[in-house]
């Protein structure tokens, strides 16, 4: 989980010297080499191969057996729009990703700009409060929630709602990282000459800052609906029946048995909507923050690290 | 037992509920997806089904997590802490004319239910030990107590299940101790029973878990504790093309053993209690039953109408699996897991999850 | 992080600073009630008690605690108590999986940071891309690789390194997804490796260049310069990076049920997870649960106050 700060690889990279010669000890060592790119095919190829097989012919989900789309769209019963319960599931993540990017976002970027700013008693545990979310294991943080919406807050319950408040809660800090990053590289200067020539604190906000912190936004949003769209532990403590399946969970409960290459289309489109997410993020980002000093902006996202099981 | 009635049942004469979702709560693969359909179109609701892994599971989240369903599938010694809990409701038995009709009539008014004022029988089974002949060679009827071809087959290390329920697994373990007692509260019985287990768990390594319904079939485990109804379903859904019903094999203690029946009960919670009643009593129509159970489920009603051998003679089931079905007798004679006392749930539990920490 | 990173705007009276605590609160009461009172809400439920149906019945008021099941969660982890395997196992398979990462990331990330060249920008989307695919999924594709006759097992039995780990005792018989406790370790490392590279690269990026320059300058050799320069300063980002890693696995129980399912690799998730979700034992679970984050509550704070000083040193 977590975090290192957005600026840090683009701000200090190295000048690095160019021609080394061959046989200079300096040069690069073939072996690394050698163990990034086994290490690259080893972190990929299994994920490659269960989309591959999501477009079998045959049942067989451990080899490749011909080519199809009915795991995906046959018109039988086991093929992700022919099952009610894995469409829903896909229906179901995707809603709960939406209502977490649109409810996460706007509180973290407050957040980000107060603790920012703010300074007096209770800023410090405010901001440990803020980050401690994405150092929690997630077992403890979902028993934390689960016991609270079983007891204390039983009127709201398990459920959808339950579910939207958990994935909120453990994003929130990733946008307040994200936003903090991109206070840092903005700096106050243009606020401080908009303060200087009179205007209004608010209308800083919104005719400055919220224009200069308009990448930082636009990839909360779309990276808070990746990590929600990935998310199992949460949604699974907080589920309340069959309409509140997440995707993660269909493939948790299903892996176990013997499942057909419909669960690896159900996964294959979960990555898809993840990747487009990441995609548009990149895009916006960059786009927005062209002209500027060119800190990378993969690097960046990068650098928003998050926690595993995520 | 005659379990108390906390309210008055529903009454015959209001009218169906209309339209919405109609909830379940179910262990997966337990109903026939088409039967629900059918049910769905007939009442005009959504039949949506929501899965638990094991009965203590869903009672923990019923209990706790406040979930609502119309319909509960769930076992006969789960039953007083349900009812005590008051998450059922009592049936109307006017809204059920089926139970009366078509069941076993020893089921009709069961001991653990007596007067069906809360449940109607789902489907009976056994518990046993089912196997791959192709793959693993054992004999559990030659043994002098079969259970020990499960504790024997350390060779299939890994490839084995338990199932991941605590009265199946400690029960099974004192059967093989030579106790028949599958109900008892006594510390030292649960004890050896438990490091029976922990020997099993050394020796065979299984997997704590209750798909071998579809993990038997794909040939993932290859011997394991199954229910009866495990065998058959995975021969009529879940056989590899080319695999025949065959090499599934599957024993079971005929004296002493398990023997059983789940039952469908409505949730107190329920919005839908007309509809939910004519559930119960759709899925004691003999034809639903037979579909059910021949279809998908392969566990089988305790339907008076239906005639099991016949459907091994006519090559509707594998013939080879016909002891996987419950006969009347052997329902009548069969040791069941009822429920235990405050002190003895608690000595069950403690083990199991001692169990479960390996 | 928070003090000292940025100077607040000059000339702000003490209201205008107040202002930035009102543009904080709508986030803090949030997490002061899904975060900090959820978890009270485990400390009251560990320190509650049960009612004759095994109810969990929070004890709100501090005054009332009743520390029965935290004594009893207590026990159960000291040697001799129930859990105490389960304990030494987890303990055991994260400190492998930890070491297993370092192993792996290290040169990983320090290829991707020093020597990549005109990769590195490949090199580096390829490293991000594991992080964004879901856990589960990534869990999936290996249940479908290590099957009998999956690709997987195919291959390591082509190459012998199944019965090369059976003959050191590591793997017991030829089936990868039998209950090893090998595949759990591998399987973490897996899954949680590219959440210890992409810190320590970002770490190591920020070595400065003219340092190791200067370290040649004055004749020291690649690999003295290594193990004396880069090393060094690489430690912060080693130390958080598995911290980072550890913190997860020990909340962990998903690889472990599909990986595997038997008792017999049971980590200390499992053992919370059953006794929240599984079983009656919710306070026993709610005990266990504050065991846990006591333990890695110093581990917590200790990554945060590393990534504090870090934004510190960038923002200086």
């Amino acid at each position: 989980m977590s975090a290192v700060p957005a600026e840090q690889a683009a701000t200090s990279k190295p000048a690095r010297r160019p021609g080394f010669s061959l046989g200079n000890p300096w040069s690069k060592p073939r072996w690394l080499t050698g163990i990034t790119w086994v290490y690259i095919l080893w972190s990929l190829l299994p994920v490659l191969l269960a989309i591959r097989v999501a477009f079998n012919e045959g049942r067989s989900r451990t080899a490749i057996d011909g080519w199809s789309l009915k795991w995906f769209f046959g018109d039988n019963s086991f093929s992700v729009f022919g099952d009610p319960a894995l469409q829903d599931a896909l229906t179901h993540s995707l809603l709960l990703a939406g209502l977490a990017m649109l409810i996460a976002t706007p509180l973290g970027i407050m957040l980000a700009i107060g603790l920012q700013r703010w300074r007096g008693r209770g800023s410090g545990p405010a901001n440990v409060v803020a980050l401690l979310p994405l150092v929690t294991p997630e077992l403890v943080f979902a028993v934390g929630l689960f016991l609270l919406f079983t007891t204390l807050l039983s009127t709201i319950g398990l459920g959808t709602t339950a579910q939207v408040i958990g994935h909120v809660t453990f994003s929130m800090s990733f946008v307040v990282v994200i936003v903090r990053g991109r206070l840092v590289t903005v700096g106050p200067d243009v606020e401080e000459a908009a303060a200087d020539l009179g205007a209004p604190p608010l209308a800083v906000i919104w005719r400055v800052l919220l224009p200069l912190l308009a990448p930082a936004i636009a990839a909360s949003l779309l990276i808070v609906f990746a990590l929600s769209i990935d998310d199992f532990v949460v949604s699974q403590y907080l589920a309340s029946g069959a309409e509140t399946a997440t995707v993660p969970m269909r493939i948790y409960a299903q892996a176990r048995a013997a499942p057909l290459p419909s669960l690896n289309a159900l996964a294959t489109l979960m990555l898809l909507f993840t990747l487009l997410a990441l995609v548009l993020a990149y895009g916006v980002f960059r786009f927005m923050t062209r002209g500027e000093k060119r800190g990378s902006a993969i690097e960046q996202i990068a650098s928003i690290d998050s926690g595993g099981g995520r | 037992m005659t379990l108390p009635r906390f309210s008055e049942p529903v009454s015959a004469s209001e009218k169906p509920e209309t339209g919405g979702v109609f909830k379940i709560y179910s262990y997966a693969d337990y109903l026939n997806p088409d039967v629900l359909k059918e049910f769905g179109k007939r009442e005009g609701v959504e039949v949506k089904v929501t899965t638990f892994d094991s009965v203590d599971e869903a009672f923990s989240k019923l209990s706790t997590a406040g979930l609502e369903f119309d319909v509960i599938v769930s076992t006969p010694d789960q039953l007083s802490k349900l009812v005590g809990r008051k998450l059922l409701q009592p049936l109307n038995e006017e809204l059920v004319p089926n139970l009366e009709k078509n069941i076993w009539e020893e089921i009709q008014s069961p001991f653990y239910d007596v007067g069906s004022r809360y449940t109607v029988p789902y489907v009976v089974y056994t518990t046993g030990i089912g196997w791959r002949n192709d793959k693993v060679n054992v004999d559990p009827a030659g043994l002098e107590n079969g259970w020990n071809a499960l504790w024997d087959a350390t060779s299939q290390r890994g490839k084995t299940q338990l199932l991941d329920d605590k009265r199946e697994a400690l029960g099974m373990a004192m059967l093989r101790e030579g106790q028949p007692n599958l109900n008892t509260a006594s510390p030292e019985l649960i004890n050896i029973a438990l490091a029976a287990l922990n020997e099993l768990a050394q020796n065979v390594r299984p997997k704590v878990q209750i798909s071998a319904y579809e993990t038997l079939p794909a040939g993932r485990i290859t011997i394991g504790q199954l229910w009866s109804g495990d065998l058959l379903s995975g021969a009529i859904s879940y056989l590899p093309k080319g695999t025949p019903a065959s090499v599934m094999s599957y024993w079971y203690q005929a004296e002493g053993g398990p023997v059983f029946n789940d039952i469908l009960t409505v949730a107190a919670a329920s919005t839908k209690p007309i509809i939910a009643h004519r559930f119960l009593n759709y899925m004691m129509e003999p034809q639903v039953a037979y579909d059910n159970f021949v279809n998908f489920v392969g566990y089988q009603p305790p339907q008076k109408s239906l005639d099991a051998a016949k459907l091994f003679d006519e090559g509707i089931l594998p013939k080879s699996l016909s002891n996987a079905v419950v006969t009347q007798e052997a329902y009548a004679a069969g040791n069941g897991f009822l429920t235990l006392t405050a002190e003895g749930e608690q000595a069950w539990e403690k083990a199991w999850s001692k169990f479960r920490a390996g | 992080m928070g003090e000292g990173l940025v100077e607040v705007p000059g000339g702000l009276t003490m209201q205008e600073r107040r202002i930035w605590g009102l543009f904080a609160a709508p986030g803090m009461v949030w997490l002061g009630l899904f975060f900090v009172v959820a978890f009270y809400a485990v400390i009251s439920v560990g320190l509650g008690n049960i009612n004759t149906l095994y109810q969990p019945i929070p004890y709100w008021n501090p005054l009332d605690w009743n520390v029965g099941y935290l004594v009893q969660a207590i026990e159960s982890v000291v040697p001799g108590g129930q859990n105490w395997a389960v304990v030494v196992r987890s303990v055991i398979y994260i400190l492998t999986a930890i070491i297993g990462a370092l192993l792996i990331g290290y040169p990983v990330a320090y290829y991707a940071s020093r020597h990549a060249g005109r990769w590195r920008g490949l090199v580096v989307v390829l490293l991000i891309l594991p992080f964004w695919i879901s856990y589960i999924m990534r869990m999936f594709a290996w249940t479908n690789l290590l099957a009998p006759d999956g690709y997987g097992s195919k291959i390591l039995s082509a190459l012998s390194i199944d019965s090369l780990f059976s003959s050191i005792g590591l793997l017991d018989g030829t089936d990868w997804l039998g209950g090893q406790g090998i595949t759990v370790i591998i399987a973490l490392i897996y899954g949680y490796v590219p959440f210890f590279i992409l810190p320590l690269f970002a770490s190591l990026d920020r070595i400065d260049q003219r340092v190791i320059e200067a370290a040649r300058d004055l004749g020291a050799p690649p690999p003295s310069s290594f193990w004396r320069v880069i090393l060094p300063m690489s430690k912060p980002g080693i130390r958080a990076g598995l911290v980072l890693v550890a913190l997860p696995m020990a909340g962990d129980y998903y690889t472990q049920t599909l990986m595997s399912g038997s008792p017999s690799t049971s980590m200390i998730g499992n053992t919370i997870n059953d006794y929240i979700q599984g079983g009656p034992d919710k306070s026993l679970g709610a005990a266990m649960t504050i065991l846990l984050s006591v333990v890695l509550l110093f581990f917590m704070l200790y990554y945060l106050r590393t990534l504090r000083r870090e934004q510190g040193e960038v923002a200086a």
